[in-house]
């Protein structure tokens, strides 16, 4: 049996019926909410960071899948997805209403801007082929459900025969056979070692004017599943993985499928930096992205839709998080045999503690400086009335450490020989300490003493920057241990420490495996916002709170990205692997701010906060002298 | 009728390529030896051992990579200094982007553009590709295009590769690209409606740290059928260098994979013939139990150590399969890195196409 936890992306999964019980509904409702028919009748960009889940919406939409899914409807792990599939507008009548194809734009589909022609055929040659390919892979999506060739009508656009007769719509036959025809003498050109100069092209004049995608409208089955009944589907072609496309093709096929005049549904979706690095790094502001606006042209030609971007609101993604974890546990025999149905059952959230030498360190720290900065009895028992009721002894410590080492801060120096004066005998106090502080002084903690941060579901699913792919890399390790604890017959659920040890090595083994473009580099750039993030973490008077977790430059720093393309690069491929979050225009203190934020799998290996806003100040020029070679 | 020449059954090793390079060539027409500027003190060996024989025009490459460490810039630098003073005048180097400002692939395809007009530029009876320190997206379609030519312009084809088991290289690792891809000339038909159905087999170097790079490779690839990963044994100076890759890539072909150790492939590490010979009876075995009933694909990815790859590039060339590799985008280095001394390499490989 497929263990899920460890297939570390749905693409692994070849077969649908494997597939859909691991889907869940609630970002496949997130995406089609409000008028999704817009999604449908025009161009539409999707982007996401990779794991985000663009590829797995892609291949649900796909004919194949909608077809397994429609076959299970029974099934009660399937019946939510239905259901949200149904309110998209994919399905109707458990039929399925769009013949969708996942074409992904490998390295063969860039290759084509390598060939020694002008610009125009280029793009010509780009548009075929993906044309071609998308009728193959349409009539192979049929011929996989057992829908014969002569079965399928094509409805076109144009009022006149010209149209139907280039692309061959009336045989059915020979309209596949021009589609393949078209394939292989662009992949011909495509694997010639040296490729035929632009003059000895002439035997490919029909393959650089294919385009039965401006013509083609629908696609009706007679007789669907044998009950007599004709289906009308809406074609759909979905390119995957379009940040792989030269930035020459992306705006080529960005003016191609804006065209109001092509019918067909038609969807890119793309890592973010397939968009201009200026877009790119807007789209980092989440709700920049383009909406549709009824009225203006962006709206009515095209939409960009992100995939559960960074949000301010992490709720919605703890949902998610939660049915992912109770859908994949549910594969697994050994869990439900235990009756164990909600990863965050397993997860102690219980506050750990430290040990009693430990906790003596600590209060004798306390005791010292309440003699030093003569704060008065009364003062702390205040602050004590003020702290989380559940809170243990040590964390309690923590925060009185932090808020008497603020007071020393505030009190004037004394005279050796002298004591207090009378009006610095009372400080005021505390009207409430915030879930902030205590986070600050549990980190604290972790860092003194090793005491557990790491722990409970909600942490884990925080730190997996809204990415699904990265909260099943982070939880498949937990998951893991759980079975291992059943197997041995013990109880199915982790201390704080066990969780914590296991998401640091786990967080830290990633890293330690990061292998794409610049990865050294990346990793002195992480390594040293780290740095210095622990090291205003770790200040006894917590100045941020629960610490920092970014490194902020002033916004105007940027512009040395436009002049620098090797920093510019560096940073790009650490944005798209999640390294860094990049979050423009930041207020704070009146300035505007770039923040570099540290993704969760640093975050967790540094030892940091999730929270949002604690920023080191710096300058951009920091940057560059730390990836600098 | 004769028999067509063999490279694999006629391929030189060791001493007898040292003797082959040093009298072969002399007296004889002109000659080409493409190159490559490597950092390795194996990629000069080849090179010098022809360095005294007036026909022979040296074409080098310089495959430029978008992140490298400056020492490992010096340790190259000294190389291509190390050839001018063994090659002098003769020696011409060209440039070639291994990717582009994308991140693209582009090796193979700007490689072959610039080796087919040295090819072109005077008439060559023999050429000499040393595929020593030259990447394998660069140095296979070059192969496959001289053996091409091989055929038409009645030129002798020599594939020479050199390597030692402690390389030369220690301290630097690669870092890979995020983009795999088809070898250039060797992506065959297998992403045509015609192999859409095909059944896919994928047989691929094991590498000490590869799990990312094996999941990439592997989800490209559509996930395949069928995995059989090639374990070297005997392995280098390193005899339990197998079995620790198999232990630290276990997710990937157990779990991810799902094959079991019936589907290892044990192949002599420092022999390329040997991963040929396995790979052609994996092949034609199964080619033969599915005739009939199902189209089968059989796909190479070279990942580890270079003559394992060799034994790739010669089963790709005869039995006409698919190469897809994810390519080095630049080093890191991990220790102290010093220029390692020219020493005779501890192997040494021929394998010569002739024109039947």
């Amino acid at each position: 049996m497929i263990n899920p936890w460890h297939k570390r992306a749905n693409e692994l999964i070849r077969d649908p019926l494997a597939l859909l019980p691991l889907i869940s509904p609630q970002p496949v409702r997130q995406f089609f909410s409000g008028d999704s028919s817009s999604l449908f009748d025009r161009f539409v960009v999707i982007v996401g960071s990779p794991g985000s889940g663009k590829t797995t919406l892609a291949r649900l939409l796909e004919f194949s899948t909608l077809s397994s899914a429609l076959d299970a409807h029974t099934r009660s792990e399937v019946r939510p997805l239905i259901d949200a599939l149904n309110s998209a507008g994919v399905i109707s009548d458990l039929k399925p209403r769009v013949l969708g194809v996942r074409l992904p734009a490998n390295a063969q589909y860039r290759a084509i801007w390598e060939l020694p022609y002008s610009e125009d055929i280029r793009h010509k040659l780009l548009r075929s082929l993906l044309q071609a390919r998308a009728v193959l892979g349409w009539l192979r999506q049929l011929e996989g459900e057992r829908v014969a060739l002569n079965q399928i009508e094509l409805i076109t656009t144009g009022t006149g025969d010209a149209e139907r007769t280039a692309i061959h719509a009336d045989s059915l036959d020979q309209f596949r056979m021009l589609a393949r025809e078209t394939e292989l003498r662009i992949f011909k050109l495509l694997s010639a070692l040296v490729p035929p100069g632009e003059a000895e092209l002439a035997g490919y004049t029909s393959s650089v004017t294919y385009d039965p995608l401006s013509a083609l409208s629908a696609i009706v089955i007679k007789d669907f599943q044998g009950t007599g009944e004709s289906i009308e589907l809406r074609p759909m072609l979905m390119i995957d993985d379009a940040h792989e496309l030269h930035a020459s093709q992306f705006q080529d096929l960005d003016l191609w499928l804006r065209n109001r005049e092509v019918q067909i549904a038609r969807w890119v979706l793309t890592r973010v930096d397939s968009i201009s690095p200026s877009e790119f790094r807007r789209t980092q502001l989440v709700d920049d992205i383009e909406t549709p606006l009824p009225g203006t042209s962006h709206g009515r030609d095209r939409l960009i839709r992100t995939l559960l971007g960074r949000d301010q609101n992490r709720q919605a993604f703890r949902l998610v998080a939660a049915d992912i974890g109770k859908r994949y546990l549910a594969q697994l025999t050994v869990f439900a045999n235990k009756g164990v149905a909600s990863l965050a059952d397993a997860l102690s959230e219980a506050q750990p503690s430290l040990t009693s030498t430990d906790i003596k360190n600590l209060r004798d720290q306390v005791g010292a400086l309440s003699t030093e900065t003569a704060v008065s009895q009364s003062s702390l028992e205040a602050l004590d009335q003020v702290l989380p009721e559940n809170a243990p002894e040590d964390l309690r410590l923590a925060v009185t450490r932090i808020f008497l080492n603020r007071e020393a801060l505030r009190t004037p120096q004394r005279s050796l020989f002298s004591g207090p004066s009378a009006d610095e005998q009372e400080e005021s106090s505390p009207k409430k300490v915030g879930a902030t502080l205590v986070n600050g002084a549990a980190l604290q903690l972790l860092h003194e003493f090793d005491r557990p941060f790491y722990f409970g579901f909600t942490r884990l699913a925080d730190a997996s920057n809204q990415n699904i792919e990265q909260f099943i890399s982070l939880a498949g390790v937990l998951v893991d241990e759980l079975e291992t604890l059943i197997v041995r017959s013990k109880p199915p659920r982790l201390d704080a420490r066990r969780q914590h040890k296991l998401l640091t090595a786990r967080a830290t083994k990633i890293m330690d495996e990061w292998d794409f473009p610049y990865a050294p580099r990346v990793r002195r750039l992480v390594d040293f916002i780290s740095e210095q993030c622990v090291e205003i973490t770790r200040r006894p008077n917590a100045p941020l709170g629960d610490g920092a977790n970014a490194f902020g430059v002033p916004q105007d720093d940027l512009k040395l990205l436009d002049q620098d393309t090797d920093l510019a690069q560096v940073i790009h491929y650490a944005l798209a692997y999640q390294a860094i979050v990049m979050v423009e225009e930041y207020s704070c203190k009146k300035r505007q701010w770039c923040l570099f934020e540290l993704g969760g799998i640093p975050s967790i290996a540094a030892g940091l906060t999730f929270s949002r806003g604690g920023f080191v100040e710096g300058r951009m020029s920091q940057l560059k002298q730390q990836i600098d070679r | 009728m004769t028999k067509p020449f063999d490279p694999v059954k006629s391929a030189l090793q060791g001493r007898d390529v040292i003797e082959y390079l040093d009298t072969h060539f002399k007296g004889k027409g002109r000659t080409l030896f493409i190159g490559n500027v490597g950092f390795s003190a194996d990629a000069v060996f080849c090179a010098s051992r022809l360095a005294g024989v007036p026909n022979v025009d040296f074409r080098f490459i310089f495959e430029r990579r978008p992140d490298v460490p400056h020492q490992v810039d010096e340790l190259a630098k000294a190389r291509e200094d190390e050839l001018r003073q063994l090659l002098g005048a003769r020696l011409v180097i060209e440039p070639i982007d291994v990717c582009a400002s994308d991140g693209a692939p582009l090796a193979g395809r700007h490689t072959c553009v610039l080796t087919d007009r040295w090819l072109k530029s005077a008439e060559y009876t023999d050429v000499v590709v040393d595929a020593t320190g030259m990447s394998r997206s660069t140095c296979f379609p070059v192969v496959k295009q001289m053996v091409d030519h091989s055929r038409a312009l009645k030129i002798r084809v020599h594939l020479v590769v050199a390597d030692s088991d402690g390389n030369g290289s220690l301290g630097i690792e690669s870092v890979s690209g995020e983009r795999g891809d088809w070898i250039h000339g060797f992506q065959s038909d297998i992403e045509t409606d015609a192999k859409s159905g095909a059944l896919r087999l994928w047989v691929v170097q094991l590498k000490e740290g590869a799990g990312p790079v094996l999941n990439r490779l592997f989800t490209d690839l559509k996930t395949p059928n069928e995995v059989c990963p090639i374990v070297p044994f005997p392995a280098g100076r390193v005899p339990t260098r197998g079995d620790r890759l198999l232990f630290d890539l276990r997710d990937r072909w157990i779990d991810d994979w799902g094959e079991s150790p019936l589907s290892l492939i044990y192949a002599d590490e420092s022999d390329p013939t040997d991963v040929f010979r396995a790979i052609g009876e994996l092949h034609a075995a199964r080619q033969d139990s599915l005739r009939g009933a199902v189209d089968s694909v059989t796909i190479l990815s070279p990942l580890g150590r270079r003559l394992p790859s060799i034994g790739m590039l010669l089963a790709a060339q005869k039995y006409e399969l698919p190469l897809y590799y994810l390519e080095t985008v630049g080093y890191k280095v991990t220790g102290p890195v010093k220029l390692a001394c020219g020493t005779q390499p501890d192997h040494l490989w021929c394998f010569r196409f002739l024109p039947s």
